[in-house]
């Protein structure tokens, strides 16, 4: 629970400061300027591997092999929170949380790595070219992966933490956060 | 008879060697001319992705600045007998061919067109958060907002130009420059500064407090 840190020490200073009374309802949509707020990162590794046949009039082959690294970060748009969004009852506050989304894909050009190649035949070697295109599916098939991975999940589940300790701290006794069901999530992975 | 059987050999040579002229011929006009460049031909063997790290992160992202950046490396031909060599090299080699057709000083370059992402905002995992309350203020230190993520990846990396031979490590210095030079421009547009007001508006709206607020940024 470091990572709530900052949160707890504002919890603090509420509990100290604070005094008993109405939130006012500029308070509560607040929220919204908080952004985008990355909640999860992952960093994976993945093996490229192509094997190049070619076409009929090429004699040979080549296989090459790349390995790179992905760091990955997923988390809410807060921004998007709209007031329909939002339902107060006293004390008690429900809220929609937008669905989690990828914020940043970064793959370092350090990490990446031909582990093997081989050409044999009448092939050229693989130029700086092709490795590219070969890159570029791999990012592609990184990306398709990310769908049966739970980044998203985790994302939304400490978005939620966020936002719970946010309207407790604004003062509601009872918050309750409602997830977008997953088959409408924009998971943002294909770009 | 036998200066018949000659002929015959010798007609058999030249029709033999001009069908494969034109072969040859057709395979480079296919080549050069007809043989699209995409990458759809490309199917990757199906891999696993291993998850290395996860990671509870809490960071505002408060800016986000997409830029494009053009990187080129160019090596030339030191004397006139490389430059002949060179082309020679170039014309026999059939990635390098079509250089080969234009002589030129140039021995070697490779140019890129990188398009990447930067996003500037605070981690509030950092333990360097300041509040100071002094009678009717409430004072609060934060760290300057910095790049949490420069994304420059292979989908937006272009290898515009690939005139000659390149290692993995020389594409990657470029690369490198490419980013740099995108860090280098969004330093210029000053966003690190710009980053700091939507900062300040966000911990206006998380902090409630009836004292008066004062947000100052570390030095």
């Amino acid at each position: 629970m470091r990572n709530w840190l900052f949160l707890s020490l504002i919890t603090l200073l509420l509990v100290s400061c604070g005094d008993e009374k109405e939130v006012h309802e500029t308070e509560i949509y607040q929220i919204r300027a908080i952004g985008t707020l990355s909640t999860t990162e992952y960093t994976l590794g993945k093996i490229i591997h192509w094997d190049d046949e070619g076409e009929w009039y090429k004699f040979g082959d080549r296989k090459i092999l790349l390995s790179c690294k992905a760091t990955v970060k997923a988390g809410v748009n807060l921004s998007t929170i709209k007031e329909s969004d939002i339902e107060v009852k006293g004390r008690k506050i429900i809220i929609q949380l937008p669905p989690p989304e990828i914020v940043s894909f970064e793959m370092d050009p350090d990490l990446v790595r031909t582990e093997m190649t081989d050409v044999n035949g009448f092939r050229s070697d693989f130029s700086q070219v092709d490795k590219s295109k070969v890159l570029q599916k791999g990012e592609e098939s990184i990306r398709k992966d990310l769908k049966k991975l739970n980044i998203l999940d985790e994302a939304e589940q400490n978005a939620k933490i966020f936002i719970i300790d946010f309207y407790k701290n604004l003062g509601f006794e009872q918050v309750i956060v409602h997830e977008t069901p997953k088959d409408k999530r924009n998971t943002n992975v294909d770009h | 008879m036998k200066l018949q059987k000659i002929k015959e050999i010798r007609t058999l040579i030249i029709r033999l060697a001009l069908v494969a002229g034109i072969a040859f011929v057709g395979y480079w006009v296919y080549q050069l001319f007809f043989k699209g460049e995409s990458t759809d031909e490309i199917v990757l063997e199906e891999t696993p992705l291993k998850v290395e790290q996860i990671r509870s992160i809490l960071e505002l992202n408060t800016l986000k600045f997409q830029d494009e950046a053009v990187v080129d490396s160019v090596e030339y031909y030191k004397t006139e007998s490389d430059v002949i060599w060179g082309t020679f090299d170039k014309l026999t080699d059939p990635n390098q061919f079509k250089h080969g057709l234009h002589p030129s000083s140039v021995k070697r370059r490779l140019t890129l067109i990188v398009r990447g992402e930067l996003l500037y905002g605070v981690d509030l995992k950092r333990k360097d958060f300041q509040f100071i309350p002094k009678g009717d203020t409430l004072t609060i230190i934060i760290p300057q907002p910095e790049l949490l993520s420069v994304s420059v990846n292979p989908k937006g990396t272009e290898v515009y130009l690939e005139n000659g031979e390149w290692k993995d490590y020389e594409r990657a210095h470029l690369q490198r420059k490419a980013r740099n030079k995108m860090i280098a421009s969004g330093d210029r547009l000053k966003l690190p500064e710009r980053a700091k007001a939507p900062l300040e508006k966000v911990l206006r709206a998380l902090v409630k407090t009836d004292k008066t607020l004062v947000i100052k940024f570390e030095k």
